[in-house]
């Protein structure tokens, strides 16, 4: 077959320009580590990473989320924990107080013990978190949530609101308990409820009314329990959220290997692809100079 | 004799001369785009009679041949014509592709950061800071938004002008191509019947040059003239008499520029019938990528501000009001064909309520003497829509309504863009922080007394999970009274009604009053009571923020089966497959056309090894009978001594 000079010519440098391409390519991959690095590189690949960069991010934000919530519950427990303790010295002070070997003067004492565990117990109920929300108002954070009329009669104007966080794609946990269902929801012994200050204003009246009551014992122990039980729900929330996180780990450790097997680069290969590539370049370019220098003229 | 000689000499000296001229002609014109190399065709001249009988005259050029043929030149053409097409189109593509598939520049970036926003509002729904950054990521979400749209508006623009380029360039070439006719008819007359080669192949090559333009047939006539045709068999050139071609406007869209070509004055529409070339890919690349990127996008801003604003609406904002719309974006476009002669009019809107079915292709809804029919353009296919077409009831199909009035005539036409202008209309409506509703509307709580202590003596526990497009604000409230005798809670109020309720089979299922869903577990008394409540200081409530941020995940695109993020990857996936298709055929054309040209070079290039060797040859033919002219002389000269002695 005949071959026009031009022709040679010009498939010579195509060749050129088609291995440079390639080269590029290559060297645009190693550069940046990445294996696809526009949609048309792996269509199907580029959409892949549209939605595992989604579910990193999300996942990232559960993280997040799981961070603040378990400040949160830290908190509450520890205020929770705080609300216990003062609890357990009132129970104690009352014992002692039940004590027939004390006299009014005693019993008038302990009673003003006791009224200063009521004040840090509602300073307690009372306190806001670390953005000057109320711990215990339910949704109505911005309200301090118990107030007290001075004569022994104590409301709770927060709600009965609990706010739940995201801290999975299906799983929400609460971040925290309304005061109503800790200082409010106590059953009363002869049927109804009774709250914790209520509770506390009473044993240090009969105390200073030098008449100390076994039955307000009774009530001070309910309503220790109902603290203790909401500990033990918080407790449980905190185990939950600490699962939660060992579960948000693996899937972003699970994610970013899928996103590295279909964007990253295998190095090894395409070092090799590259060396290869530039042999081939090397090649069409010498090749193409050996060709353009045969030519009869150049023996006339 | 020695005169027969010295003619026979002489007409070597002159066909070996022609000879060298015509290789030198072949090696200048080497590197000609669509020179066909040239061959001298010799012949004996006539010979003279003797009485011995007929003695040869030496040698005469009979012609000039080009060495051309037909069917490798049409080959060439027309890979000619798809390899300039894929290679437009693969460019375009793979910006289009790249810009709207950047992982930090593109759409889903965007989306992720925004959302994160929202979840952060969640955890933290009274504070305003918090609230502010939701706004700014909506800001900078419905900014990235309409600089994405603005980047495709100016690729639409370069299109308009690309197409007003490559119709200018082919209306030259088809003039030059008329010219070319003229004067080879011109030339052949004069030339006694002989070809004029180097015409013939610079209109080849005009017609070469055609075809990177858009993909073109040719019939040549018996008088030698080529007649050029495009699309469906439109002329292009006929003998002496180019036909050009315009750009026209499109009759729904005048923004949209239409090809027609213009034939005794009068210019008809051809854009549908184009193919192949630059043309072809820049038509191709507007319809197929640039149009339905743009809806696309568009979609999921119509889609995102719809849904976004519904859950808006169901919440409570930190001022104790219900929720107000977050984004704005522009209803469908809908425009009448210019042809349209009736009076009919027709306004298409969302249909939000169904805006999962939305589609990112436009529509023609028409009106054929009775009724209207709606079709669908991405595939030509009829859609079926209820309803009357009135205000109350109107037409409804895909997440959109549409309403008609006036009096239209059979074969009007109204063409509706439904989220094409969505990217780029969508803007933030909210600047209040305090304006985001991250609270649910209602409280639901049991009764308690004056002082906030409980007097329910049963377990039974109400939690309010969400609220939909018909619950009203709660003025009064509601109050759910149990009766453990009928098992049915009793409810008045801002409502009045009953519902059963059996603590052994129904506890933690789920029910709806007055717009509100709530989840019932445990076993109240009778007499215990709950009660529903406006929320109007609830600050701490998050519960709407949750729903918000839910939507990330929510399949709220391509009739609930995608979400945003989803429909963003499918169109990145879906350009990513045009470009690499487009490269790939790019690809195969450019190898197809390098076999045709190799296969035209074959016969018609120039090879300058052969055409030294035909200098080498004809330069010795020259020698050889120049040497018979010395031979002529020298017996000439012989015979005059011989004489003159």
């Amino acid at each position: 077959m005949r071959i026009g000079t031009l022709n040679m010519f010009r498939q010579g440098i195509g060749a050129i320009i088609d291995r440079q391409t390639d080269l590029f390519r290559t060297q645009q991959q190693l550069s940046s580590g990445k294996r696809i690095n526009r949609p048309s590189d792996d269509p199907s690949g580029a959409a892949q990473l549209v939605g595992l960069s989604e579910s990193l991010k999300v996942t990232r934000q559960y993280q997040r989320n799981i961070d603040s919530i378990r400040s949160r519950l830290e908190l509450e427990d520890s205020s929770l924990a705080a609300v216990g303790d003062a609890l357990q010295r009132a129970r104690e002070l009352t014992i002692q107080g039940l004590n027939d070997t004390n006299g009014p003067e005693e019993r008038t004492g302990i009673a003003k013990e006791i009224r200063q565990i009521l004040d840090e117990v509602k300073g307690l109920a009372n306190r806001t978190d670390g953005t000057g929300e109320y711990l215990f108002a339910g949704f109505q954070g911005q309200t301090a949530p118990f107030t007290d009329n001075g004569a022994g009669v104590f409301s709770f104007v927060g709600d009965q609101g609990q706010r739940f966080v995201q801290v999975g794609a299906a799983r929400q946990i609460a971040d925290g308990d309304s005061g109503f269902d800790v200082f409010m929801k106590i059953p009363a012994s002869g049927g109804g409820f009774e709250d914790v200050f209520t509770t506390l204003n009473k044993l240090a009246n009969d105390l200073e009314a030098n008449t100390p009551n076994p039955a307000t014992l009774d009530q001070l122990d309910k309503a220790m329990n109902n603290i203790t039980g909401i500990r033990a729900t918080t407790g449980a929330r905190q185990n939950a959220v600490d699962r939660q996180e060992t579960v948000n780990v693996a899937l972003i450790s699970q994610l970013e290997n899928t996103r590295s097997i279909v964007e990253d680069l295998d190095y090894a290969e395409a070092a090799s692809r590259l060396n290869k590539q530039s042999v081939t370049l090397q090649a069409a370019q010498q090749a193409f100079i050996k060709v353009q220098n045969l030519n009869l003229f150049n023996f006339l | 004799m020695a005169v027969g000689l010295l003619g026979t000499a002489a007409s070597g000296l002159q066909a070996f001369q022609r000879g060298i001229a015509v290789a030198g002609h072949n090696i200048s014109n080497v590197n000609t785009d669509g020179y066909s190399r040239q061959r001298i065709e010799l012949g004996t001249r006539p010979p003279s009679f003797t009485g011995q009988g007929y003695i040869g005259n030496g040698v005469q050029v009979n012609s000039i041949n080009r060495l051309f043929d037909q069917f490798t030149t049409d080959r060439l053409r027309d890979t000619t014509s798809t390899s300039a097409q894929y290679d437009t189109l693969f460019n375009y593509s793979s910006r289009l592709s790249n810009l709207l598939g950047d992982s930090k520049a593109g759409l889903g970036a965007g989306l992720e950061t925004f959302f994160n926003s929202v979840q952060d509002l969640a955890n933290n729904p009274s504070s305003v800071p918090v609230r502010q950054l939701v706004l700014s990521e909506a800001d900078s979400l419905t900014g990235r938004i309409q600089g994405l749209d603005q980047q495709l508006s100016s690729m639409r623009d370069e299109i308009n002008n690309g197409l007003g380029t490559v119709v200018n360039e082919i209306n030259g070439i088809t003039s030059a191509i008329a010219d070319a006719n003229r004067n080879i008819l011109d030339a052949t007359t004069q030339g006694a019947g002989q070809a004029p080669n180097d015409l013939l192949d610079k209109r080849d090559a005009l017609v070469g040059k055609l075809s990177e333009l858009v993909s073109v047939r040719t019939v040549e006539q018996s008088d030698g003239s080529l007649n050029v045709f495009v699309g469906s068999g439109q002329s292009l050139v006929t003998g002496f008499l180019a036909s050009p071609l315009k750009i026209t406007q499109n009759g729904f869209d005048v923004r949209r520029s239409e090809i027609s070509i213009v034939s005794g004055g009068f210019a008809a529409e051809i854009t549908d019938n184009l193919t192949g070339g630059k043309l072809g890919a820049l038509l191709d690349f507007r319809d197929q990528s640039l149009n339905k990127a743009e809806n696309a996008l568009g979609r999921i801003a119509v889609t995102l501000s719809t849904e976004f604003n519904r859950q808006q609406n169901l919440g409570m904002d930190l001022d104790g009001q219900m929720g107000v719309d977050m984004f704005s974006f522009s209803q469908p476009l809908t425009s009448a064909h210019a042809a349209n002669s009736g009076t009919g009019n027709v306004t298409t809107t969302f249909d939000s309520a169904n805006i999962r079915d939305l589609t990112t292709s436009d529509y023609i809804l028409g009106f054929d003497g009775t009724s209207y029919s709606l079709t669908r353009v991405s595939d030509g296919q009829a859609v079926t829509m209820t309803g009357a077409g009135t205000a109350a009831n109107p037409f409804n199909a895909e997440g959109l309504n549409f309403v008609v009035s006036g009096t239209p005539v059979a074969g009007d036409r109204f063409q509706i863009t439904p989220t094409r202008a969505g990217a780029p209309s969508m803007t933030l409506l909210i600047s209040d922080p305090g304006d985001i509703a991250a609270a649910a509307p209602a409280t639901l709580s049991e009764a308690t007394n004056a002082n906030g202590l409980p007097v329910n003596s049963g377990d039974g526990a109400l939690q309010l999970q969400s609220v939909d497009g018909t619950f009203t604000p709660l003025v009064s409230g509601i109050t759910f009274t149990y009766d453990a005798v009928a098992q049915q809670f009793n409810y008045a109020g801002d409502a009045t009604g009953s519902f059963a309720y059996n603590p052994a089979t129904d506890s933690g299922n789920s029910f709806t009053v007055a717009g509100m869903r709530f989840r019932i577990s445990g076993t109240p008394a009778t007499g215990d009571s709950f009660v529903a409540a406006a929320n109007t200081s609830g600050s701490g409530d998050n519960t709407n923020a949750l729903l918000l941020a839910g939507l990330q995940s929510a399949q709220t695109m391509e009739n609930g089966n995608a979400s945003f993020q989803d429909a963003n990857g499918q169109l990145i996936s879906d350009l990513g497959a045009r470009t690499r298709s487009a490269e790939i055929t790019s690809k195969a054309q450019a190898s197809l056309k390098s076999q045709a040209q190799e296969s035209r070079d074959a016969l018609s290039g120039v090879n300058l090894d052969e055409e030294a060797a035909n200098l080498i040859r004809f330069q010795q033919a020259y020698s050889a009978i120049a040497q018979v002219v010395t031979v002529a002389n020298t017996t000439f000269q012989t015979l005059l001594s011989a004489v003159g002695r």
